[in-house]
C-alpha cells in the first residue's frame, strides 16, 4: 500500500519499489532513482534521477518541513497502515489558529470558491484578518455564527470533500 | 554631567534585547535581562549576565508592567534601563518613573515622548517649526461634521488614530459614504487598541514613499543626522523591507528633508536617538508623518552605511557624553533589511504559530542575522510575529540586493511558516530592482509576487526530500530487510 502524502491541499502517493541495488521510489505513478548523499540538518543532499537536490528539512509528527530552492513547504506524510479515509484530506477546512470573533462572512454556504478566495473575516488579537480558502471547492458549512467567539483550533469553515479520482 | 552606566536592565525581549546586550558587553556594561516564564531560556535571557523573572496576567502584560521593571532594575543594582523598541519604549510615564527612581532612561525625556507620541500635538509642533505637514482634520466626536470637514480636503483621505501606530486604526477612503462608515470603524478600533478613540483624516498621497531621517540629539538643542532610510515596502501599513540610503532620492530633496528633521529635533531639544518620518509624494512634496522617540527596528541599515553602533551612541548620550561629530560621519554603500515574520503572505499575512525546529543563516562579513530565536522555541501569538531581521550591505544598491537574494537563499527557519520566500520574491522583483518603490508596492504587484506554481520536477524533488526526511519512511528505506517490509504492508 503506498504512503499518502499531502502538500498544498493535493494528495500524492509514494511507494518504495526497490532498495537494492538502488533505491527506487514510485511517486504518483512514475519511478525515480534516489541516491542519498549527505544527511544532516545543515545540508541534505540527494540525487533524484541523477540530478542533485539540496534541501533543509525537519520532521515534526506527521509533518515534514522542507526548504528547497528558496521555497518552504509543508508535507504531511500519513502512516500507510492507517485505514484510508481515516485521515481527512488536508485543506478541507479553515481552522482558527487563535481565538477570536467572526466579524464577516464573505462566501456563504453553497458558494464556489477558488484557492485564496476570502471566505470569512475574523477579529483576533484586535486585528481584522481575512481567512481564505485553502483550495478550490464549494463551502459546505460556516461553522461559527456571525459575531460569535471561538477558541483556538475551532473549525470555522468546512469545504465539501474534494471529488475522489 | 557624566553618569557612567555600569549595569543596564533591558526592558525588552527577542532580537532587540539580544542586540542591546551585544553592544553593552562590548562596552563593558553588565546586563540584566527580564523574562516572562514563556521566554524561559530564551536567547536574550541566556545572553545576559543576569536574568530577572517578571510576571503578568498576559506575557505581554509582564513586559508592559513599568513598576515591576523599575523594581527589578533597583533590586539588581542597575543604574539604567534600555527600553528597546515596542513595549514601553515610547511610554512617557515609564520614562518618568525610571528617572524618578533615580535611574537613567536610555531615550528622550518624558515631555518629548509625550509631545511626539500624540500625532496631533506632534503635527502642531511640526507646523510651528515650518516642517511641512499634509492638510488634515481632527474628529471631535461628531462624526458627521468630521466627514463634512474632511471631505473639503478632497479625496482620497487617510483616516488615522491620534494615539496610533503600527497601522492599526488606519484606512484609506475615497468617497463620502465610505468616510462615515470607516471613521466609525477606525474610532472603534482606535478605542479598543489604544484606549483613545480620537481619529483624524489627512490628505492621502497616492503612491507615497515612506522615507525617514535618523537623528541624534544631546538634549541641549544640538542635533546631528545619520542619513535617511527608505521604508516604502510595507504590508498592512507595517514595514517589512527597509534600506539606506533611500533609492533614487534627488540630492536637494534629501537635503531638505534632513534639514526639516534636524530643525524639528533641535526645536524639541531632543535627547538620544530618534527618527523623523516623512511621506514623499511622487511630485517631490514631502510631509511630516511622525517622530519615533526610540531605537528603530531598522537601525541596522543605518549602522551598516555609516559604520556606527547606534546602541553605543544611545548609551553614550544617556550617560552624558556629547554627540559624534557630523563631519566625521561618512556614508558608504547601501544596506537592506528584511523582517522575517511568522506569517503566511499567501493567506493574507495570517500570523503563524509552531515550534522552531531548525535555524540556518548566513555568516558573511556583509550580513547580519538578528534574532531572538532558538531551536525548540514555541512561536505563539503572544508576542509580535517578527522573528528575525536579515541585513546585507554592498558597495552599491545592486550589490546589497544581490547579496540579500543570496542571504535569503541561505536562510532557513523550519517549523513555522514565515514570509521568507515572499521577501525573496520582493527582492527579486523587477520593480524593486528598479527602485520604483511606494507604500502600495506589495498590493500593486500582488499577482507577480504570488508564488509560481511548482513544476512537475520541483514537486517530485520536494516530495522525495520530504519522504527521505520522515523518520518512519527513513527507517523503512534504510533498515528494514526486504521480507520484513513486505510483511509491514508496504507493497501491494
Amino acid at each position: 500500500m503506498p504512503t499518502v502524502m499531502h502538500m498544498d491541499g493535493q494528495e500524492h502517493q509514494l511507494e518504495i519499489v526497490a532498495r537494492r541495488p538502488e533505491l527506487v521510489l514510485r511517486v504518483d505513478g512514475a519511478l525515480h532513482i534516489v541516491r542519498p548523499i549527505t544527511r544532516g540538518f545543515q545540508l541534505n543532499l540527494i540525487e533524484v534521477d541523477g540530478r542533485q537536490v539540496r534541501f533543509h528539512a525537519a520532521s515534526e509528527g506527521a509533518v515534514v518541513h522542507v526548504r528547497c530552492d528558496g521555497r518552504s513547504h509543508r508535507v504531511a506524510i500519513h502512516d500507510p497502515r492507517d485505514a484510508r479515509g481515516m485521515v481527512r484530506a488536508a485543506g478541507d477546512e479553515i481552522v482558527a489558529e487563535m481565538p477570536g470573533t467572526l466579524v464577516a462572512i464573505v462566501k456563504a454556504q453553497g458558494e464556489e470558491v477558488v484557492a485564496g478566495d476570502v471566505v470569512v473575516t475574523i477579529e483576533s488579537m484586535k486585528l481584522l484578518m481575512n481567512l481564505s480558502a485553502p483550495r478550490a471547492g464549494r463551502i459546505a458549512r460556516i461553522a461559527v455564527e456571525l459575531n460569535q467567539t471561538f477558541d483556538k483550533g475551532a473549525i470555522l469553515v468546512m469545504l465539501e470533500p474534494a471529488v475522489e479520482t | 554631567m557624566i553618569r557612567p552606566i555600569r549595569r543596564l536592565l533591558i526592558a525588552n525581549r527577542g532580537e532587540i534585547a539580544c542586540r542591546i546586550i551585544e553592544t553593552a558587553r562590548k562596552l563593558g556594561i553588565a546586563t540584566v535581562a527580564v523574562q516572562h516564564r514563556l521566554d524561559h531560556k530564551a536567547p536574550h535571557a541566556i545572553l545576559a549576565d543576569e536574568v530577572m523573572e517578571i510576571e503578568g496576567e498576559t506575557p505581554v502584560g509582564a513586559y508592559l508592567d513599568s513598576s515591576q521593571l523599575v523594581r527589578a532594575a533597583i533590586q539588581k543594582g542597575c543604574d539604567a534601563i534600555h527600553p528597546g523598541y515596542g513595549f514601553l519604549s515610547e511610554n512617557a510615564s515609564f520614562a518618568l518613573a525610571v528617572r524618578e527612581a533615580g535611574l537613567i532612561f536610555v531615550g528622550p525625556g518624558a515631555e518629548t515622548i509625550r509631545l511626539m507620541g500624540d500625532k496631533i500635538t506632534a503635527r502642531d509642533f511640526a507646523v510651528r517649526h515650518d516642517v511641512p505637514v499634509s492638510p488634515s482634520v481632527m474628529a471631535d466626536g461628531d462624526l458627521s461634521r468630521f466627514a463634512t470637514d474632511a471631505s473639503r480636503i478632497g479625496f482620497p483621505l487617510l483616516i488615522k488614530a491620534a494615539a496610533g501606530g503600527g497601522g492599526k486604526g488606519m484606512s484609506i477612503v475615497r468617497s463620502l459614504d465610505d468616510l462615515i462608515e470607516r471613521a466609525a470603524l477606525a474610532a472603534g478600533e482606535a478605542g479598543r487598541y489604544f484606549g483613545d478613540n480620537r481619529i483624524y483624516a489627512e490628505r492621502y498621497v497616492e503612491r507615497p514613499r515612506h522615507i525617514e531621517v535618523q537623528i541624534v540629539g544631546d538634549g541641549k538643542g544640538n542635533v546631528i543626522h545619520l542619513g535617511d532610510r527608505e521604508c516604502s515596502i510595507q504590508r498592512r501599513f507595517q514595514k517589512i523591507i527597509e534600506e539606506a540610503p533611500s533609492v533614487n532620492l534627488p540630492d536637494n530633496l534629501r537635503a531638505a528633508m534632513i534639514d526639516s528633521a534636524l530643525r524639528l529635533a533641535s526645536a524639541a531639544c531632543y535627547e538620544n536617538v530618534g527618527t523623523v518620518e516623512f511621506i514623499v509624494a511622487p511630485d517631490g512634496a514631502y510631509y511630516f508623518l511622525e517622530m519615533n522617540t526610540r531605537l528603530q527596528v531598522e537601525h541596522r541599515v543605518t549602522e551598516m552605511v555609516c559604520g556606527l553602533d547606534i546602541v553605543a551612541i544611545q548609551l553614550a548620550i544617556a550617560s552624558g557624553d556629547g554627540l559624534p561629530d557630523q563631519g566625521s560621519i561618512q556614508f558608504k554603500g547601501s544596506a537592506i533589511e528584511c523582517r522575517i515574520c511568522a506569517e503566511n503572505p499567501d493567506r493574507d499575512f495570517m500570523p503563524e504559530t509552531g515550534r522552531v525546529l531548525g535555524i540556518v543563516h548566513p555568516r558573511q562579513p556583509w550580513s547580519i542575522f538578528d534574532s531572538g530565536l532558538s531551536e525548540g522555541q514555541v512561536i505563539g501569538t503572544n508576542f509580535d510575529p517578527m522573528l528575525a531581521k536579515l541585513v546585507t550591505h554592498g558597495a552599491s544598491r545592486a550589490e546589497a540586493v544581490e547579496r540579500m537574494t543570496q542571504a535569503i537563499r541561505c536562510t532557513t527557519i523550519l517549523g513555522v511558516v514565515t514570509n521568507l520566500d515572499y521577501l525573496g520574491r520582493i527582492i527579486e522583483h523587477p520593480g524593486f530592482l528598479a527602485g520604483d518603490l511606494h507604500t502600495g508596492f506589495l498590493v500593486e504587484h500582488a499577482p507577480s509576487l504570488a508564488p509560481h506554481a511548482l513544476g512537475a520536477q520541483e514537486l517530485i524533488d520536494i516530495l522525495i526530500a520530504a519522504a527521505m526526511s520522515n523518520p518512519g519512511l527513513q527507517r523503512l528505506i534504510d533498515d528494514v530487510p526486504e521480507p520484513y517490509a513486505l510483511a509491514g504492508g508496504w507493497r501491494n
